[in-house]
């Protein structure tokens, strides 16, 4: 069968349909609803070509086949336009009907984002309605504002408009009242916007497009997946605080909308029914399953989490019903229905029903040795029937004789029994006529069961005869190996040695194997390790084999003594920002960490001086970041700072720079006001280099002109401790 | 993926190029491929000449920056989204986000090979970080001040350093986690107007190449930074305006005013293939590949189109009208699926799929 749910051919048919007269459109939309029964497009479509000729009967008959299970808003306006028009003609009657109509309709897609528009028509259509007397006006002032007052509560696009429309209605009514009424409002409203901005972003990642069909595990379908998972949980969370009826409705509603788009998707099914189920309406979780299997028939995990949940309220009928669906005409039920049917009436209805079904179950042609033993047990373990259970097996083991796993469920029965007699009789008997390949578990089984049940001799019998029957030649065979006494002597998980003896013991076992192969050997290690290197799993992204620079074989270059056109002059941010940003990140988590200091700030320049002169334990990493950005010049010979050592460079790559001497940033700056300090507190030796010198003397003609203006230093310890404290 | 499907069977060391070079050999050529065909869709408009944009290394983000200063970041699937026949409730907005932070024109655009930071190199001197995960930065987080216009920025696939190509004639190296900026200790020879149009690490960072206003491309190792290779004059004395390895880092692809596009060996600096046909003498032209490595697209100035040549067999396999006022600027390929970016002297953003 080709893909009967392409989306492609699906939207060209309904493509091609648009442009047919209704009668030869018909079948098609109908064919493609019948796939799509919940792609609202269509059906609006559908139903707006019966409306283009006027087809009253056709259009009801559609829009009841629709509406409930297509919670889109365009398609409800669609039915709305029509029942409009329908009634448009007949009075005060047909004004009921309209009015009717859209408190059906509100009360449908009322909570959806969209329903913005829907609130209006009503209110705008409940404001048309002709009023002769003052009560009839009076009272349709009260209709209109209880509208109003449900729509401002509901978060959806037209919020905004909605209050400000409401506003105006009030104050037309009464300037006094309003006041009163719109206070009271106001807090409902605005939570209710502050929801909608938030529902908003779930909504957003939703594709309203979408056409339902089965998971393929497209990305797409992941995320869209994500995206309602997302979205039902907000709902769940009753993020307006609203009462839970309200915001069941609410939940109920994104529910059904989901299930229009996740039409396929077993899960969003369950989650819907259980959610019923929890919050109390057991009725309609009920429904949903009923719906569910509707919409995946073939789904056996729905039948049974519907069965389950019918009989853990006591419908046990209807339960049985369900179960008695799943096995179908009895010929093509499968064996874990069958199973789970016996289960069930040995649940509900005794022993009796479910040896009497057993009986009837041995004859289906699908009954395979499961049934059997799943029968066996619930004799042995429910009904507390040892005989009946040996029976049963007994029964079946002539049927399943060649079933190995049949054989290991018998013996693991008979060694609850402890009929160690039996076993051995078991296991005798289906050694002789299992076909070797399948005996391998049956071999491993005996063998266990003797070293729990047999003596050292009977033991050892079976290992060597377990070697025997696999044909391991006769020399290996009768040398039994240190593998085997470690598998004997073994209990649980205690060894009678260390993980390495085994390792050593299974390399070894493999070598005497290929020691008459050693070309085939080393092709062999070499896929081995082939594998073994693809198997570890890559953590991130970074191609396997990426080359790092190897910085220490550059030279340093120092870009950031350039007059600043970006740092410091970008105006409207605060200029400490800027600082901020261009400092290395190593540095402002170092800042970060710093704590915030009250009372007298310390000279930053005195402390970094000071720290300068400490001997610091050279166990320091230069990695550290901070001493690599102290400024490099006055860098006394005696720190042991590896980042002392790192700064001379700069200088080097300075050097080389042709441009950017004349003006200095402020960064530039604090280092001169940091070498005046450092030497005059510190009384240093003037710096060697002529380079350093030069600099040292332009930064004292120049910072006289600047100490006018704050220095970095305080400006940073000032910002910083305001921000952190 | 490109030299895979040239060399099927070619398994000397130096049989490559020998193949390339006889491509005169009909039997060998083989017929070009078709290209599919692509819709394409205005995306935004940025308020000057868009610059240059880039692509997320998972394809899920795209960014482009402007002659405005601005930065415009694109969620692709949204894109999809708005390319959509009837989107509900209106247009959806494709623009996560514009970074203003620039102050001067923004020349090149990259993101972090695994994190949510873009970075940027803009003519104000600067290299900005950009936090792409904060829904509400509208500006950098960090800010590198270099000494030149920065012309070009690329990530190593470390996301550890970040190199920059500048008006300076030697690319600098940026430790990020520092800021400290490194050389080439042995630079051959200084040219004069050596100021580089765009830099580009390898796959796996252990070469970088340059494209520079002399018309040169220059080959870098990654780990000494030393230029291993230069291939003077490539494109002769007009500028070459883009180069890029290919994934297998074996080859390089480059672009320049000379209305050439080359392809060279990387371990030779052997001319391979030439593709042709093409004018562009005036705009900062970029050559590049498509997500499979199978063909090259890049812009015709005089026609207003965009071209795409067949990558083995040099053929021109299709040319589209740009859909721009004018010859856009620059293109820009997706790395996961068949879709790329055109950025318009007219300010416009175009979004390119195959349909």
């Amino acid at each position: 069968m080709v893909d009967k749910y392409n989306i492609e051919s699906a939207e060209t048919l309904a493509n091609q349909a648009q442009g047919l007269p209704i009668a030869e459109a018909t079948p098609i939309y109908e064919q493609l609803l019948q796939l799509f029964p919940t792609a609202a497009k269509f059906w609006k479509q559908y139903v707006e070509a019966h409306m283009a000729v006027n087809n009253d009967d056709a259009i009801k008959q559609i829009f009841s086949r629709c509406l409930l299970n297509c919670l889109q808003v365009p398609l409800w306006r669609c039915y709305i336009r029509f029942i409009r028009k329908v009634n448009d003609k007949k009075g005060a009657e047909g004004q009921e009907e309209t009015r009717k109509a859209f408190d059906f309709m509100l009360n449908y897609v009322g909570t959806d984002i969209a329903s913005g528009p829907v609130w209006m028509e009503y209110i705008s259509f409940l404001k048309s309605l002709p009023a002769g007397h003052a009560q009839e006006e009076s009272h349709r002032m009260t209709v209109v504002r209880k509208v109003y007052q449900r729509a401002i509560i509901t978060p959806t696009h037209h919020i905004e408009q909605l209050w400000k429309d409401y506003e105006n209605f009030e104050n037309s009514v009464s300037r006094q009242l309003a006041k009163g009424l719109i206070s009271e409002y106001q807090p409902q409203y605005n939570s209710a916007r502050a929801v909608y901005r938030e529902r908003k972003k779930y909504f957003d990642e939703i594709d309203w497009n979408m056409l339902a069909v089965p998971p393929t595990g497209s990305q797409k379908e992941e995320m869209q997946w994500m995206a309602w998972k997302r979205l039902l949980t907000f709902e769940k969370g009753n993020p307006q605080r609203i009462d839970t009826a309200s915001s069941n409705k609410r939940v109920i509603f994104t529910y059904e909308q989901c299930l229009m788009y996740m039409y396929h998707y077993p899960d969003i099914w369950y989650d819907y029914a259980t959610w019923h189920a929890k919050s109390g309406s057991i009725d309609a979780a009920i429904k949903v399953f009923q719906r569910s299997l509707k919409a995946l028939p073939d789904s056996e995990m729905l039948r049974y989490a519907y069965a389950e949940l019918e009989e853990s309220r006591g419908a046990i009928q209807a339960a049985k019903k369900i179960h008695e669906n799943l096995l179908g005409d009895g010929d093509n039920a499968t064996a874990l229905a069958h199973i789970q049917f016996i289960r069930f009436l040995r649940r509900t209805e005794g022993v009796e029903a479910a040896r009497k079904y057993f009986l009837d179950a041995r004859k289906s042609p699908t009954c395979t040795y499961h049934v059997y033993v799943a029968y066996a047990s619930v004799a042995f373990c429910l009904d507390k029937d040892p005989k009946m259970a040996h029976n049963v097996f007994e029964a079946g083991l002539k049927r399943f004789m060649h079933e190995p796993v049949y054989i290991l469920e018998y013996a693991d029965f008979l060694t609850r029994l402890n009929d160690d007699q039996n076993i051995r009789a078991l296991f005798e008997r289906a050694l002789s006529s299992l076909p070797l390949e399948d005996s391998v578990e049956v071999w491993k089984r005996f063998v266990k069961f003797e070293q729990t049940y047999g003596d050292l001799a009977s033991m050892l019998k079976v290992e060597q005869r377990r070697k025997e029957a696999f044909g391991e030649d006769a020399t290996a065979a009768s040398e039994s190996s240190l593998q085997d006494v470690v598998s004997r002597y073994s209990f649980m998980d205690l060894w009678p040695c260390a993980s390495n003896d085994l390792d050593n013991l299974s390399r070894q076992e493999w070598l005497t194997k290929n020691m008459n192969k050693k070309v085939e050997k080393c092709i062999m290690l070499n896929g081995t390790a082939l594998i073994d290197k693809g198997s570890i799993p890559s953590i991130s992204t970074v191609p396997s084999k990426v080359v790092y620079p190897d910085t220490s074989k550059m030279l340093i270059y120092d870009p950031k003594h350039n007059p600043g056109t970006g740092a410091v002059t970008s105006g409207g941010t605060n200029a400490f920002d800027e600082i901020l940003k261009a400092t290395p990140p190593a540095v402002v988590a170092f800042l970060a960490n710093l704590p915030a200091v009250d009372g007298p700030t310390p000279n930053v320049d005195i402390v970094l001086s000071i720290c300068l002169q400490s001997d610091f334990p050279t166990g320091q990493s230069g990695k550290a970041g901070i001493p690599s950005q102290l400024p490099g010049g006055p860098a006394p010979a005696t720190s042991d700072l590896s980042g002392s050592s790192k700064s001379h460079p700069v200088q080097s790559g300075l050097a080389n720079k042709p441009t950017g001497r004349k003006q200095y940033g402020k960064r530039k700056e604090l280092d001169r006001q940091e070498d005046d300090d450092t030497t005059t507190v510190q009384s240093q030796p003037l710096p060697q280099d002529a380079f350093r010198i030069r600099q040292y003397q332009k930064a004292r003609a120049t910072s006289t002109s600047q100490t006018g203006s704050v220095s970095y230093g305080s400006a940073l310890s000032g910002d910083l401790s305001g921000s952190t404290g | 993926m490109l030299s895979h499907q040239l060399f099927i069977g070619d398994n000397a060391l130096n049989g490559n190029s020998v193949f390339w070079c006889n491509s005169s050999l009909p039997d060998l050529k083989g017929s070009s491929k078709g290209f599919p065909k692509h819709e394409t869709r205005h995306l935004s408009e940025h308020k000057n000449v868009a610059r240059c944009a880039r692509f997320s290394p998972d394809g899920r983000f795209v960014a482009t920056g402007s002659a405005d200063t601005s930065i415009k970041l694109f969620e692709v699937s949204k894109i999809k989204q708005m390319l959509l026949p009837d989107a509900k409730d209106g247009p959806v907005r494709s623009v996560v986000k514009t970074y203003y932070d620039h102050i001067q024109p923004v020349n090149d655009l990259d993101f972090h090979p695994q994190g949510t930071i873009l970075v940027s190199g803009a003519k104000d001197q600067t290299i900005k970080f950009f936090d792409v995960s904060k829904t509400n930065a509208k500006r950098s987080y960090r800010v590198i001040q270099d000494t030149h216009n920065v012309r070009s920025v690329s990530f190593h696939p470390s996301g550890d350093f970040l190199l920059a190509g500048t008006d300076h004639a030697i690319p600098h190296l940026y430790d990020i986690n520092t800021f400290q900026c490194y050389l080439s200790a042995n630079v051959p020879d200084n040219s004069p107007n050596g100021a580089i149009n765009q830099v580009r690490y390898s796959c796996t960072g252990a070469m970088y190449v340059t494209a520079s206003k002399d018309g040169a491309i220059r080959l870098w190792d990654g780990i000494t930074a030393n230029c291993v290779r230069s291939i003077t004059a490539a494109h002769g004395t007009a500028e070459a305006t883009s180069a890029i390895f290919t994934r297998d880092q074996r080859f390089v692809l480059s672009c320049g005013k000379d209305s050439t596009i080359k392809l060279w060996e990387a371990g030779s600096g052997r001319l391979v293939k030439q593709y042709l046909g093409a004018v562009h003498t005036q705009l900062r032209c970029q050559a590049i590949f498509n997500a499979t490595e199978e063909f090259i697209l890049s812009i015709d100035e005089l026609n207003n189109e965009v071209v795409i040549w067949d990558a083995m067999t040099t053929d021109i396999v299709a040319k589209w009208p740009s859909n721009h006022v004018g010859a856009p600027r620059w293109l820009e390929h997706s790395p996961v699926e068949s879709a790329f970016i055109s950025c318009g002297t007219d300010r416009s953003i175009r979004f390119w799929k195959e349909v």
